[in-house]
């Protein structure tokens, strides 16, 4: 999974019918020290995530793994919304 | 399969419902001279390993296998802790 944070909303009317319903956010990855890096995706939401939660993105074929996303079009689901991240090794 | 090691841990409350209960784990993927290669992941951990551990993980839908649900959006599972590696000379 990758480490991200929800910058913003996409609507869309046209659309796979399997996808509607879904809310798709876009996020921004981070580094570990919560700063932005270049790359952004966008990604259904499984948890309820917000605009400026931090966030897990599950991508790939897994992010079907859901009972919203199972056989659809999808390659990127919001799987969990990070509370806190403890780097125990520093290098 | 690759290997990695531990560099922390990440809490999350909220998370898809069939992962409640697996610990996510900060993963830095590493070659075989154990040197860092690309950024750190996060990965469940279905052994219990921990921080400063060499560990194996898997990627890609094949990382829901070890876990014992049906259904679980993840895409990477650590699956072994590594107790030696041995890598010819190049």
């Amino acid at each position: 999974m990758i480490l991200g944070k929800v910058i913003g909303t996409v609507w869309s009317t046209k659309k796979d019918e399997n996808l509607v319903g879904a809310k798709f956010l876009i996020v921004r990855q981070l580094n570990l020290d919560y700063t932005p890096k270049e790359s952004t995706v966008i990604a259904v939401d499984s948890v309820g995530a917000g605009v400026g939660e931090v966030v897990l993105v599950a991508q790939g074929s897994s992010a079907r793994q859901t009972n919203f996303t199972r056989n659809k079009p999808v390659d990127a689901v919001i799987m969990a919304i990070v509370d806190k991240l403890d780097i125990a090794i520093k290098e | 399969m690759y290997l990695g090691k531990i560099i922390g841990t990440i809490w999350a409350t909220r998370k898809y419902e069939s992962i409640t209960g697996y610990k996510m784990q900060l993963v830095q993927p590493l070659n075989g001279e154990l040197q860092k290669v690309s950024s750190p992941i996060i990965a469940l951990d279905t052994i219990g390993a921990g921080p400063g551990e060499i560990i194996y993980y898997v990627t890609a839908s094949e990382a829901v296998i070890p876990l014992d649900v049906d259904m679980a959006p993840v895409d990477a599972s650590i699956v072994g802790i590594v107790d030696s590696i041995y890598v010819e000379k190049k």
